[in-house]
Formats: structure tokens, sequence, C-alpha cells
């Protein structure tokens, strides 16, 4: 009922990663695979109805919006144990079924033609909710649906529904070695500037970390991406467990956001978590000992972060949200806060008050961990600049070459020229200078 | 049976009779007095009046003698001996009743004694003597055996009271009001008596005087309005002064029939009954003494005592016992004084236990006479407690009569108190004590009754000084009621459970449908609370909290909880209850006026930053003694003031503050939950909660502008040039969020919820219910005080925080509009067609951003100046506040530069 959240699932890799997050949620609420409550699950303390609403039948509906221009996930979806879980009329296939073509235009293409019925299974599903918060989109942004459908979606969202938070988790490529899809940084660029433009918070993670933390963190030599799917899936559900869980704060997405993001364009975050288990990766070596103080340690940890950033002796937070799930003494959170100062773990922007939050939630009770305290952190640093000027780096040298334009100019932006490129660079490159420019004192005045 | 023989063994004879024997007398003395009315009609009653002679003087061999007839006797009566003696005084007490209706004690009284017949006959033919001879004979002109037996024969009525012949009152007249005090009455033998018969009456005499004054006493406390001990007591002394009586009647007898019955061995037999009488004549001096109220010592405590009183409880009830037991403590050394007083202390306390055990062990008083040592008010009532801020039903409606506890039981008083008051407790909810505690508590009064009828019963009441019998019996009770009452508060009433309702609804440890009813409710929290509509928004509470997702909807007890309007501001209440405090303490109307004038000056709308910093200092040592004062007591839990203030002073500085600010909760809870949150305690919940609110609100007024400043194109699309000022809009945006959550992460999880677990894992461990008041009161002090609701330095500095805050919100749309106006002046063509007040509107806009700035920097400094000192005074959790708001010491290294910048110049002029 209150301060509902819409998830839009969009291409391959945001529908493989909603499909973890919704086992996830169901898993941690006690639904089973078909919407209907579990037995087990009489206990309350949760708010199913932040990402559920409930059928005729009683049985749990996920309030998410299935895209994809090809038939292949969602076929794997429609035909999965959780085939029924989802309204299938929030499923959207592109008629042709050809995809995108890892082409952002396509996909920016295909968006514009289908807008008006996606957007009607949109409104439906506002239309739904009582007070509607947000919505929250979940693609990569290196293919072509994903970047180039979820950009469309991302400006068409900021006019229809001017006042609604808009949250992605956005997939960036592992950009530090070449990939089979070329044109990746092309659709990485374009799909930044709507970001940066359009998105009110970005969670950003990287599938170089990802792939790095399985095989590190997990001792997965060749991690799959159902396995790095499983971590995205963790991540977000442990980013939206204030939210299902409801505690003394952070009870509403908006008042996560806004703390966390005190300058309303430097929204883009990055996650660590600890200590990581489930069901397909459960191989970690021994059970740790986690004490508040050792999970928010560890959390600040760039062995732990799941996005590769390569920070500058200026980096610092900006803020840094940890939230931590389970049996935690509230009063260890002061003494962690100390220890973390005083040996200097974290440095903070010098422009105006920064802090660790800290919100303590409870666990789910449906889920068994060997650990008795996990810990997400959702933080604003400045570093993930150093994500975005690679990308540059690498969309320079292609687009020097003007390699590979070929097929955008099929798009309906491209058809007049390629500006839409060169304003797409200058906007991520004044989002690096954003960042930049909030690691010095003077940040308020910025600009003048 | 030789004389020899006799004399060796009579005194123990007499002893027994007078105490000890209460047992055997009594059919003694039943027969006797039958005797002696029989005596003057019949001669057969001879036989019978020598049988009864000849006993007292077996009985002293009659212990050898098994088989005869008194020792028999005296087994029989000791096993009837009590009945009898039950029949009897209440045969008294129904006597002493209606005689008590005379108003006097006259000199006819003894016409009433077993011996008036012969007293009248005598007097009859002493009269007739009188006749005879004209005027009486001098005593000494007679022989001196003659002058023995005429003396003796007056003795016999003078240790009645009566004047004899020879023997004759002198002195004073006991007074014809009998509250005022006895006075001895002194006799005098004729002068002309032999020198050595004179000298024996005269230590006999003493006898009279004593005899008179128990009677007098017996008399007087025997009323009604005396109360049941003091009844119970003047029965056993008037079952002693009745085995007086008979001992006279046997001693007349002897003087009678036995020739050489002398005034000396008159002497020797009522050697032991003098001392008896005469230790129980001080007994009743003692008594009488207390109860004598001392004059006031001036006309003020005279004004204070209230002049018609009844009966001082001094001399009644638990003060007799008392005393009685203090004499017999005193008298350890005197075998004879201490049974005596013992046997007293047993008769006399039988009511008194009686009624201790209807207390404890079910928890009624039935105390007509104020004799009991626990006092009940009945003006003090349990509905009350729900509603009066003041109401102190726990610690008002029973009360210890301090002083008037009888002195062996002071150990025990509070365990006495609490037994009762407990039980009480339980039967005021309508609860019936289950079978098996009435049970046991019924065959732990019958054991314990059946320990009183026995002889070792003496000793029980003995013990009571050291401890015993009596002890366990209250322990007992005690943990009884108190396991019971806790039961019926932790489990039955699911204190706990309760607890933690007022937890969820107060503290919002789940706050999620509280969200949401911001979220409906918000449009009427806007308008001024007189025009909120009260029904509107509990409707709308009932709809959060009655959704079937929320996590309230299985709480049982969600349907207690109420909306409710306060009139006043949070911190305008706080502070009025902290400047009454300080009022209270003595400071004197000027100091409440001083705080109201500080309220109100504080309350203006913008004073400059020089202005505040000044009040400030001026009010700084001032402040922080009053502070001191208003925390003290804030801890001792005294916080008479809310009431008093919010019936008192008219609103008066605020016009009308929004229904945001007077939102507050309330909860229903029902006897006997109420006695742990009653209405105090539900104020200081409602305090805490309002609190919670007011940062609540302040996070969502900010998070909404924070979505004007993130969504709307105005501000997301802003021309290079403004972004400066953008930016410090957003920068001081982002402080004022900083400030709000970490204040609120500080309330919730470093004072809220270490303190609830705390409390839970208290009362888990708890073993009585003063134990669960007492740690649910100090909990929420803690919560006030660590939440810095109880220095009114520290809020003021932070309601100013909070209000600038919110004020900033409320101009965000004027902030948007100043920002576009700055954009069209930026391009010129528009600029020149742009209306003429723009350039003010924007000058305005500049103007109100530096004071907003100013000023939350400006307090959120001193705010951390004072809680890094008040950390000292006050709670240490400040500090933990302190990291929170300054967490990457921002604040900290902005003082320490401004700091060298000032000092740069210093040292350049050195």
């Amino acid at each position: 009922m209150p301060r509902e959240i819409i998830t839009i699932q969009a291409g391959q890799c945001g529908n493989q990663i909603g499909q973890e997050f919704w086992a996830q949620l169901c898993a941690e609420h006690g639904i089973s695979r078909d919407g209907t409550l579990e037995d087990f699950a009489s206990e309350t303390g949760d708010r199913k109805d932040v990402f559920f609403y409930q059928a005729d039948d009683e049985h749990y509906i996920p309030r998410a919006i299935l895209l994809d221009l090809e038939p292949r996930v969602i076929t794997t979806i429609t035909t999965s144990a959780y085939a029924n879980l989802y309204n299938p009329e929030n499923i959207f296939l592109s008629k042709d079924g050809g995809g995108a073509g890892n082409n952002w235009s396509l996909g920016y293409g295909a968006g514009e033609r289908e807008s008006e019925e996606i957007l009607e299974k949109l409104d439906r599903e506002a239309d739904g909710s009582d007070s509607l918060e947000g919505f929250m989109l979940l693609h990569s942004i290196a293919g072509g649906t994903g970047s180039g459908l979820g950009s469309y979606l991302l400006e068409r969202l900021n006019d229809r529904y001017p006042k609604k938070l808009i949250q992605t988790y956005s997939v960036f490529p592992n950009n530090e070695e070449m990939s089979d899809v070329v044109v990746q940084p092309y659709n990485s660029m374009l799909s930044l500037k709507r970001l940066t433009q359009n998105a009110d918070c970005v969670v950003v993670l990287d599938n170089a970390a990802l792939t790095r933390i399985a095989c590190d963190r997990l001792h997965i030599a060749n991690p799959t991406f159902a396995q790095t799917n499983q971590l995205v899936s963790t991540v977000m559900s442990a980013s939206t467990t204030t939210l299902r869980y409801p505690g003394y704060m952070n009870n509403d997405l908006v008042g996560m956001i806004a703390s966390l993001i005190p300058t309303p364009k430097c929204h883009f975050l990055q996650t660590s978590y600890t200590p990581f288990t489930s069901d397909g990766i459960d191989q970690t070596k021994s059970v740790r000992k986690t004490t508040v103080l050792d999970v928010m340690r560890r959390l600040l940890q760039p062995k732990n972060r799941m996005v590769s950033t390569t920070p500058s002796k200026k980096s610092c937070y900006v803020s840094i949200l940890n939230i931590i799930q389970g049996e935690a003494d509230p009063t260890d959170v002061h003494k962690s806060l100390l220890r973390i100062r005083e040996r200097r773990l974290a440095s903070f922007i010098p422009w105006g008050p920064a802090s660790i939050q800290v919100a303590l939630t409870k666990k789910s009770p449906y889920v068994q961990t060997p650990h008795r305290v996990s810990g997400l952190m959702l933080a604003n640093h400045t570093s993930i600049a150093s994500l975005f000027q690679r990308t540059c780096d690498q969309f320079d040298k292609l687009r020097k070459r003007n390699a590979f334009l070929e097929p955008y100019r099929q798009g309906s932006l491209f058809r007049d020229g390629l500006e839409e490129f060169d304003d797409s660079r200058e906007v991520v490159q004044d989002l690096i200078n954003e960042y930049e420019a909030c690691e010095n004192p003077d940040y308020v005045n910025y600009g003048q | 049976m030789s004389s020899r023989s006799q004399r060796l063994q009579r005194p123990s004879v007499l002893q027994d009779n007078t105490f000890v024997g209460t047992t055997t007398m009594p059919t003694g003395q039943h027969s006797a007095t039958g005797t002696l009315r029989k005596h003057s009609h019949s001669k057969a009653a001879t036989t019978s009046e020598s049988q009864s002679s000849t006993k007292l003087l077996e009985a002293s061999s009659g212990r050898a003698r098994s088989d005869s007839m008194p020792a028999r006797n005296r087994e029989a009566s000791g096993m009837f001996a009590d009945d009898l003696l039950r029949k009897i005084s209440s045969k008294i007490t129904k006597n002493s009743t209606v005689r008590s209706h005379d108003a006097q004690y006259d000199g006819n009284t003894h016409l009433r004694a077993p011996l008036n017949s012969r007293v009248a006959s005598k007097s009859n033919l002493d009269a007739e003597r009188f006749a005879k001879r004209g005027e009486p004979v001098k005593v000494g002109s007679l022989s001196l055996k003659l002058q023995e037996s005429a003396i003796i024969e007056d003795l016999l009525f003078t240790m009645m009271g009566i004047e004899g012949k020879y023997i004759i009152e002198v002195g004073p007249k006991v007074s014809q009001d009998k509250d005022a005090e006895y006075i001895h009455k002194e006799f005098k033998t004729d002068g002309s008596l032999d020198p050595s018969l004179r000298d024996l009456v005269s230590r006999i005499l003493p006898l009279a005087s004593i005899y008179l004054s128990l009677e007098a006493f017996v008399e007087l406390h025997s009323r009604f309005e005396y109360g049941f001990v003091s009844h119970a007591l003047c029965a056993a002394i008037r079952n002693l002064l009745k085995e007086y009586l008979i001992l006279i009647a046997q001693l007349e007898n002897q003087f009678r029939l036995s020739p050489d019955f002398t005034l000396q061995k008159l002497w020797y037999y009522i050697q032991p009954t003098l001392q008896t009488l005469s230790s129980l004549d001080v007994l009743v001096g003692v008594i009488r003494v207390a109860g004598k109220r001392e004059p006031p010592k001036d006309e003020f405590e005279a004004l204070l005592q209230p002049m018609d009183e009844g009966i001082p409880l001094e001399s009644k009830g638990g003060s007799i016992l008392a005393i009685i037991a203090a004499g017999m403590f005193n008298m350890s050394g005197d075998p004879v004084t201490k049974k005596l007083y013992g046997f007293l202390l047993n008769k006399a306390s039988v009511p008194y236990i009686a009624m201790l055990e209807s207390w404890i062990h079910k928890g009624e008083i039935r105390d007509p006479y104020e004799e009991f040592m626990i006092v009940e008010s009945r003006k003090v009532s349990k509905e009350g407690i729900k509603e009066d801020f003041n109401d102190a039903y726990w610690e008002q409606r029973y009360t210890i009569r301090e002083n008037y506890v009888p002195s062996f039981l002071v150990p025990l008083q509070q365990k006495i108190l609490l037994a009762g008051k407990y039980l009480n407790v339980i039967r005021e909810c309508g609860i019936h004590l289950s079978g098996s505690g009435a049970n046991q508590n019924q065959n732990n009064s019958t054991t314990s009754n059946q320990e009183f009828g026995t002889y070792t019963e003496r000793n029980d009441v003995l013990a009571a000084l050291s401890g015993g019998r009596l002890v366990d019996t209250i322990d007992a009770a005690y943990h009884y009621a108190n396991r019971k009452l806790l039961d019926l508060l932790l489990k039955d009433k699911q204190l706990l459970g309760r607890l933690r309702s007022m937890k969820r609804y107060f503290f919002l440890d789940q706050s999620d449908f509280f969200t949401h009813f911001l979220d409906l409710a918000s449009a009427e929290l806007k308008r001024p609370w007189r025009e909120v509509s009260l029904t509107k928004l509990q409707s709308l509470l009932d709809l959060v909290l009655r959704n079937p997702s929320s996590v309230t909807v299985n709480d049982v007890f969600k349907e207690d909880l109420k909306v409710d309007m306060s009139h006043l501001g949070l911190v305008d209440q706080l502070l009025r209850i902290i400047s009454i405090k300080g009022e209270a303490q003595g400071q004197g109307q000027s100091m409440s006026d001083r705080a109201s004038a500080k309220l109100r000056d504080f309350k203006g709308r913008s004073h400059s930053r020089a202005n505040s910093a000044e009040t400030q200092l001026q009010q700084g040592p001032y402040d922080a003694w009053q502070d001191e004062m208003a925390a003290s007591m804030m801890t001792g839990s005294t916080m008479e003031g809310i009431m008093a203030t919010s019936t008192e002073l008219p609103i008066q500085s605020k016009g009308s503050i929004s229904g945001i600010d007077a939102l507050t909760l309330d909860y229903s809870v029902k006897f006997p939950v109420s006695l742990v949150i009653s209405r105090k305690a539900l104020t200081k919940y409602q305090l805490l909660f309002r609190h919670l609110l007011y940062l609540k609100h302040g996070e969502q007024v900010l998070c909404s502008a924070w979505t004007e400043h993130a969504k709307s194109p105005v501000w997301k699309d802003a021309s290079r040039e403004l972004k400066a000022w953008r930016g410090r809009v957003y920068g001081l945006r982002a402080k004022m969020l900083t400030f709000v959550q970490q204040f609120a992460y500080y309330v919730c999880s470093e004072v809220l919820e270490p303190n609830w677990r705390d409390l839970a894992s208290k009362l888990a461990k708890v073993s009585t219910v003063d134990q669960v008041l007492q740690i649910h009161s100090d909990f929420l002090d803690t919560c006030l005080n660590q939440c810095m609701l109880t220095n009114s330095k520290l809020l003021r500095i932070y309601s100013k925080l909070m209000s600038t805050c919110i004020k900033f919100t409320n101009y965000t749309d004027r902030f948007t509009r100043a920002l576009m106006s700055m954009e069209i002046q930026l391009d010129p063509e528009r600029a020149a067609t742009a209306p003429s007040n723009q350039g003010q509107q924007i000058e305005q806009a500049m103007k109100r951003l530096n004071e907003f700035e100013d000023s939350f920097v400006y307090h959120l400094k001193l705010l951390i100046d004072a809680l890094n000192f008040y950390s000292a005074s006050e709670t240490v959790q400040f500090l933990c506040l302190v990291v929170r708001l300054d967490y990457n010491q921002f604040y900290t290294n902005q003082n320490s530069k401004s700091l060298a910048l000032v000092g740069a110049p210093g040292t350049q002029l050195l």
C-alpha cells in the first residue's frame, strides 16, 4: 500500500538479475514460487506490499514489468518454477523478437516504437499503487535492450512521473578487458548520459568487480552470469531491507537516497557487501566472526566493493549508508564508528558534514545464514569518476576512428548526425568534473 | 497441713494464680464469685466457701497430689480456660460498654463490684455502729489484737478502693472529666494506729491506689473509640483485676475463718500481687502518658493540628503494642514482669494480628478505629491514574502509619505494606484469589491462630521481637502476593507486550505505519491545531493500523491508540516543565517570569545572531544552575509541573501551532497495567514521541525539498552562472538533512533501543512489582535525559536548529521562484520584460539564504559545544551525538580555521 516501488527489468541482463531478485525476495518473505504464502510464514514484521501486491486469490504478485526484445530470457522465466509468480500482462516481448543486437540505437528505437504498450503497462501498475514512491530499473548499460530501451524509459518516466523517484541498478561492462561486444563503449556512453540526466540514483554494479569478488571471495574460478547475478540480487535485496523490514529509520526510499546524494548530480552509488553466502555460492571456506565492527570495517575495504574504481589520493566519501542485518547490538555501532574514525579508514568530503549512517534491520526469519550479522554499504564515493573516465577513454578510442558507427545511424536519434555521441561525451565529462570538484573544500561554490 | 509448709509454698501459688494461673484461675474465680454472691443468703455456702479457701491452700500441695480436686480442676480448666475467659470477657465487655455511657467514674462503682453485697451490709452495719456510738472510735484506743482485726477489715475494703473506718482517702479527687489525666488517689491511716501495724498498712496501701488507677484505666480505655487493641488489653487487665478481687475474697475468707490470720499474713499473701499490679500500673501509666498530646508549641502548629481528632493514635492500636513490647524488652531482667507483659501483649495483639492477617492474606483493612499500621486513603482512586498526571495511587493509596507501627513489626513493615498492597491490586481487578492460594492462606492463618491459642504462642509474640513464626507468615504472604501480582501484570495483563506496543507507537520502532499516516494526514496536519479534525485523524490512523500489510496489524493493543492534540509545542511544553521545576526549587516568581520572557524572546521569529549570542552569554551561568536543578528533579521523577502548566498558563506566546506540532498520541490502559503506564509515564512517552515526530517531520520536509531540488527542471538545468548559488542551497539542505537524520539515528539507535533492551532484560529478571515500576520509570527518565529533553539550554538550541530547518523547507518554493527569476535576469532580452519586483525577490532570497546558513551553522556549532560541555555533567551519551553530528569533523575544522584567522592578526599586533 504505501510507498510502493515498481521494478522495471529491461534486457537480458536486467531480466536475469530480476529473476534472481524476485527469487530472493520470495525466499525472504516466505512466498512460494507461485506467489502463495508459505505455511511457515505466519510471522509478521515485514512489509510485502512495497514490492508485491495481492491478487484476488490472495497470492502475491511482484510489482514488476519485464521487458525484452528477444524471447530467450523471458521464456526461461516463463518456463521456470516462478512462471506463475509474475503477472503475464506485465511481460513485454517485442513482436519481431529479433532483439537489439547490442545496438543502443535499436533498443532506443524499439522503445519509441512500442512506447504506447510499455507505458500502458507502467500506468496500470502505477495506478494500482496507493502512493507510488518510485521506479527501480534493472539493466545493463553495455548491451542493446537494457541500455537503449532503458535509456528511452528513463526519459519517458521523468516526463510522465516528474515527482517519482527513479532508481536504477545498472550493470557496467567489464572494461578492463575488451569484450566481445565492440560497441560497448558507445552503448555505455549513451546510457550514461540518460543515467546522469534522468535517473535520481544509480547503483553502479560492475561486471569486472563482480567477477573479481566471485573469484577472490567465493573462490569460483570462472564465475557464470548466474553466479554473479546472484551477487547482484543479494545486494539488491539487502539495499531494500529497510523498506521491507521497517525499523526506526529509512523506511522510505527518498529518505535513504536524499542523505546519500547531497548534490543531485552526484548520484552514482557503489556498494559493498559482506559476507557473501547464498545457495549457489556458499562455498565460502569458513564462517568468520561477524561483529558490527568487523562488518563495517570489511565494508570499507576495496576488495569487497562491487565496482572497480581506481581511487586517487583525493578521493573521498560523500556519504555512506550501512545497512546491518541480523542480531546487532546497537551499542556496538557507536564503538565501530569511533574506531573507524580513529583509524581513518574512511575519508570524507571536506565541504560539509558527512558521516556513516548505520541502519540496523532484521534478518528474514526464513533464510538461514551461517553469519550472525551481514552488512551492505551504499556509498557515494568520488572515485566512481574513474570508472566513467575509463568508459570515456574507450569511447574516445572508438570515436576517434569513427569505428562501428554505421548501425547507429539507423536510429531516429542519429539520422541527422552523430551529435548525440558528442553530447553524451560532454555530459559525462561534466559529471566527471563535478565529482572531481566534489573533492575540494570549496565545492559548495563550484561553478563560479 | 502445717503453717510452715504453707509459708514455704504459698508464694509460688500466688504467683501462679496471678499470671500463669490465668488458666487455672477462672474456675476458681467462677466458683468464688458464685460463693461470694450466695454467702449472705445461705449457710450452705460456707462449705463451698471453705472449699474454695482450702483450695487456695491445697493448691500449694496440689501439685504433688495429682488426684486432688484442684489439680483436676486445673487440668480441666486448662482445656476450657480459653472458652471461659472469652465468655467472661465478652460479658465484661458488654458491661463495660454499657457502663461506659455513665459519663463519670463515681464512688458508687464499687457497688457493682463482686463483693458489693458484703459491702452494703457492712456499711449498714457501720452506720448502725456509728449511730450507736455517735462518732468513730479512735483505733488507737483499742487493744492491739482488736486494732489489727479492725485494720485488716478496713484494709480489705480499701484494697478494693473503698474508704474504711480508719483508712481514709486523702489524695486528690478524681476529676469528673474522663479525658483528663488520672491522678492517683492516696490513702491515709488513722494516726492513732499502732506504729508497727501502721507501717505494714502503709506498705499495703499503694495497692488500693493502683487498683483504683487500673480500674479507671479499664473503665476509660475499654470504650469503643479506643479501639480493638485497647479493648483487648483492658479485657486482659480486667481479668487480672478479677483475680485480684478473688484474692481479696479469699483473704477475707481466711480472715473470717482462720483465727491466726494476721496482718503479717495478709502482707505476705499480697506481696506478689502488689508487684504484679504495680508493674501493670506502670504500663498503664505509660499508655496514659503516650495518649497525652503535647500542647502545640506555637500558634502555627496549633493551626496545623486539627483540633478534634478523637483518641490520639499514640494511645491505641499499634502504639499500645509497641509500648507493651518495649516494656517487655526493658523488663527482660525481671521474669515475672516480663511474663506479665508477655501475657498482655499476647492478649492485646489478638485483634491486631487478626487485622494484620486479613491485610496480608486478603488485602483488606478492617480498621474502624485507626489502629492498624497501614492506612488507606479512599479518596485516591485507581481511576485517577489514567486521567490525572499527578495521581499517586501507588504511593498514596496505602501508606504506613509511621511511628505507630509496633516496634517488633518495624523491620517487616515494608513487606507487610507491599503484601497487602499487591493483593489489593489483584482484588481491585476483580480477580478472586485463586483456590489454592486462598487455601494456602487459610492454612497459614489457621495454623498461626492455633499457635496463638497455645502456651507457646506467647513466646511467639515474644519471638516476634527477634523473628519467628510471625515473620515466616508475613514472608510467605509477601512472596505469595508479590508473585501473584507479578504474574498478573506480566502474564495475564501482558505488561511486556503492552510496553512493546507502546514502543511501537510512541518510539516508532517500526515506523512504516507512521510514515504512511503522515502521508495521508499531511493536508490535515498543516492546518492550525484548533481546526484539525481529530475524528478524521483518528479514522486515518485506524485505517493505517488496520492495513493488513502493515506490521501493526497483528498488534492486539492497537485499539487503545488514540490521536490527540496538545495545545503546546513540544519545546514550549518542555521548557515550561523545566522552568516550573526551577520555580518549585524556590526560585520564585521572578524566575518563571524570566523563563517565559525568554520563551517569548526565543520564539520571536528571527532575531539576529548577535542578539541571541548576547542572551546566551547573559543567561549562561544562571541557566546552567537551573538546568542542573531541573535535571536532578527530572531524574527524581517528579514532574508535577506538567499538569499545572497546561492548566494555569493560558496560551500566550504563540497564537496557534500547526497540527503537526500539536499532534500527539494517547494510549488507554486499564488497571492494573495503568500502575505501570500511568498518566505520568504516558506523558513521558508522549514527550519522546513528539520529539521523534518533530525529527521525522523535519526529515520528511527536507526530503521533499531534496525531491524538488533533484527533480524539478529549474534546479536541474540551472545555468552555469547560477550553479554556485544552487550549490549553496544544496549544501545547506544537505547539512540540515545530515543533522536531522543523525539526530534521529542517535535517538533511535543509541538512546531508545539500547535502553529498551536494557529494560526488557531487567524486566525478565524482576522479582517485585515495585521494581517493575522503578525500572520502568528509570527507563523513561534516562531516555528523556539522553534525548536531551531535560536540559533547557540544549533544548533551546535544538529547537532553534529544527525551526531553522523547517523554515528553510518552507522557503523552498520561494528559492525555486528566485532561481527562475535569476535565469530570466541572466537573459538580457527577457530581463527587460520581467516584472520589476524580480530584483527585489532575488535579493530577498539571497538575504534569507544567508540568514539560514548563518543561523544554522552557528547554532549547530553551539549545540556541539554545549553537548561536549554537558556530557560531563549530564550524560556521556551526548558524546555519541557529537560524534554523529560531526563525524568528519567538518565543524571542528571550520572552527579551528576561523580561530586561526582570528588569531593571526592578533599575533601580528604583538
